[in-house]
């Protein structure tokens, strides 16, 4: 299995696609997983949460 | 704090008492904490089991309660000890000093520190919410004062089956109200236990933090664990119940099949909503024996059979109480069909689920229908327009369950996925589109959450990991902020810093009538509560005055004499009465008790004003019983 793998990752290919693939889509997910993160903490008031505290801090 | 010790050495007596049972039957679970979240489940449901039997006996006295922990936590003592040397062994074997470089060591510090900030809130007084004050903490101290299971007519929920309520009736008996919420608590924490075990079972450990992180920071989970609302231990029995299915397919043999069933059984017993585990338990039974195992028709509806008979088992108390009682076994779900005296219910739903054709209907969906409803039900606006925190599920699922598509490579990742989807859909169907009411769906859906965010995190390309896990400690540092603000406001009756008293004086309006109620009036005093629902702090007895009730219907007293008689009969001595009823308790049918003509003509004719203060007031009725 772990030849196989090996065999794969020289080819360029990982579970029958190439590693592009893979590597678009991580990219793609990680700017959806970023985008989402940010409108939601934004929208739901969460940094004023964080500028409440500071504030009182500094 | 005495409750966190009691709650903890609760745990672990569950826990050896649990361990017992399932070794003797000749249990062997793979991984340690497999081993501990089965023997909790047990050693819990046993309790329940336990003192369900006291409350239809009519003996929820003190000293049976305490003699029934006492041997109940004597019989796991042996396991408990084994289980500890087994621990001690684990952690010098497990923990190094290099996992503090370990980003999964920081996962599990972190949502510790916000189960943590969780705790601090299960710590104060009961207060706020409504439904723990109103029944989910309230009957329990009801029957404990009749020392049975007695017959409210007034107050929700008093026949729906309660097993964590039983829980929560040990708590109220030992100590208060506190040790009842952090058996909440507690049972959200052994949500997470339950989600790091079954993924170190069926995918890797690492997968269960990143799953247990995501389920533990929902806004629902945040909000609700520390509450006296029973959600998070239908989640855990719900989940044990499909974990112990899943054991069964892997390894067929009658006595993992028997768990599943008790513990589908128990869950059921927990809330209507557990019967869910049932709907899809037994088809998925079906499925594999006829279509995957190709094992025959016959035998796959024997096994099913043997599945659902011996899943009613530990519900059917709660079900014969309820017909005994209302003449409808799941009251109040399909009253229509059933009748019976008390043929109404609060949630009776309105799209016609109170009849079995209505049932039958609501089953098949039309596309105008999802039209309708899709506010209300799509994950998109659970997490960012949820109606209220009960629907709030956080940022975690519409944020990386897009990913599954990439990463799910496994026919079992296609399974989980497959699984969830049919739950969603029964979450939707049959229920009510809450999901504090599915918080199952979620634990497993945080697991698969934790598949992508694994992969994510553990991608070939540093940039994206590490771009990855800043956004993800990010957000738990906002949600740890969060937690802070949640809980700043308790910290001081938690740490003991300011008086219990005081601190419900101010922070639970119906506090201070409650305790005038309670110091000043009469020992054989009975209250009829108008516009109110929450009892817990009344220790004279009382019944609601909310417009589903059939103890009081104005509609059929034509004078206030006629009022005066009825509350006569009821053996009612005094009202307590919401100054001004909110505009949602006016949708749902209350008076506006001050504005309204014949309420007017009857407190002028025959009430007497006792106590008020900005909120309530207190009156006697005249010439009162």
């Amino acid at each position: 299995m772990q030849e196989k793998e090996a065999a794969q990752e020289n080819s360029g290919e990982l579970g029958g696609k190439p590693k592009s693939f893979y590597l678009a889509g991580e990219i793609l997910i990680l700017c959806w997983v970023l985008g989402i993160f940010y409108f939601f903490y934004r929208r739901q008031g969460y940094f004023e949460l964080v500028e409440e505290i500071f504030s009182g801090i500094f | 704090m005495i409750e966190l010790f009691l709650a903890f050495f609760f745990l672990i007596a569950a826990a050896g008492n649990g361990s017992f049972i399932l070794s003797r039957l000749g249990f062997v679970f793979p991984f340690w904490i497999e081993e501990l979240s089965f023997s909790l489940a047990v050693g819990l449901a046993v309790l329940m089991l336990l003192v369900l039997a006291l409350g239809l006996a009519h003996l929820l006295y003190l000293y049976a309660v305490v003699l029934l922990i006492v041997i109940w936590g004597g019989i796991g003592f042996k396991q408990v000890l084994l289980m500890m040397f087994r621990l001690k062994a684990w952690a010098m074997k497990s923990l190094k000093i290099s996992h503090f470089k370990s980003l999964y060591f920081w996962l599990v510090l972190l949502f510790i520190l916000g189960t943590g900030l969780n705790l601090l809130r299960a710590m104060a007084p009961p207060h706020g919410a409504t439904d723990p004050l109103a029944y989910q903490l309230a009957l329990p101290k009801i029957f404990l004062e009749k020392h049975f299971f007695s017959f409210e007519p007034t107050v929700t929920g008093t026949l729906y089956p309660s097993n964590i309520n039983l829980l929560f009736l040990v708590g109220i008996a030992l100590r208060n109200g506190i040790l009842a919420q952090i058996f909440h608590w507690a049972l959200g924490m052994l949500s997470l236990l339950a989600i790091v075990g079954f993924s170190q079972r069926f995918f890797t450990l690492r997968v269960g933090i990143w799953g247990a992180t995501f389920f533990s920071f929902m806004p629902v989970v945040v909000i609700g664990s520390p509450l006296g609302y029973v959600d998070l231990g239908l989640c855990f029995f719900q989940f044990m119940a499909f974990w112990g299915l899943i054991n069964w397919f892997e390894k067929p043999e009658r006595k993992n099949l028997v768990l599943a069933a008790v513990l589908t059984g128990v869950a059921m017993g927990t809330k209507h909503q557990g019967i869910a585990s049932l709907m899809v338990g037994g088809p998925f039974i079906l499925t594999i024996w006829i279509l995957v195992w190709r094992l025959g028709v016959w035998e796959g509806m024997k096994n099913a059979g043997v599945f659902l008979a011996i899943a009613l088992i530990p519900v059917v108390p709660w079900y014969m109480r309820s017909y005994w009682v209302s003449g409808n076994p799941f009251w109040p779900l399909m009253s229509g069909f059933w009748g019976g005296e008390f043929s109404y219910g609060p949630i009776t739903a309105k799209d016609g689920t109170s009849s079995l054709a209505g049932v039958v209907g609501i089953a098949l969906p039309s596309l105008e229908w999802f039209r309708i409803y899709w506010d209300s039900m799509s994950p998109w606006n659970w997490t960012f327009s949820p109606q209220g925190w009960q629907k709030a599920i956080g940022v975690y699922f519409v944020a990386l369950l897009p990913g599954v598509f990439l990463f799910a490579r496994e026919r079992k990742h296609y399974f989980l996925l497959g699984f969830c989807v049919v739950y969603l859909l029964i979450l939707v169907k049959f229920l009510h589109m809450n999901p504090r009411y599915g918080l199952v769906l979620f634990a497993f859906a945080g697991i698969l959450s934790g598949l992508v965010a694994e992969g994510l995190a553990s991608s070939r390309t540093w940039t994206v990991s590490l771009l990855f896990r800043f956004g993800i400690l990010a957000t738990i540092f906002l949600n740890l902020v969060w937690g802070h603000f949640l809980s700043k406001s308790v910290a001081g009756v938690a740490l003991g810093a300011e008086s219990r008293d005081s601190f419900l004086q101010v922070s639970e309006p119906i506090y201070r009538v409650m305790k005038f109620a309670n110091e000043k009036l009469p020992s054989t005093s009975r209250i009829l509560f108008q516009g109110i629902v929450k009892g817990f702090y009344c220790d004279h007895p009382y019944i609601w005055d909310h417009p589903y009730q059939k103890v009081i219907e104005y509609a059929r007293l034509k004078t206030p004499e006629e009022l005066r008689a009825h509350l006569r009969t009821l053996g009612i001595s005094h009202i307590i009465r919401m100054i001004r009823v909110p505009q949602g308790r006016l949708n749902l049918g209350y008076p506006q008790y001050f504005l309204d003509e014949f309420h007017e003509e009857f407190r002028k004719e025959y009430l007497q004003l006792v106590y008020r203060d900005e909120y309530f007031v207190l009156f006697q009725i005249k010439d009162g019983v």
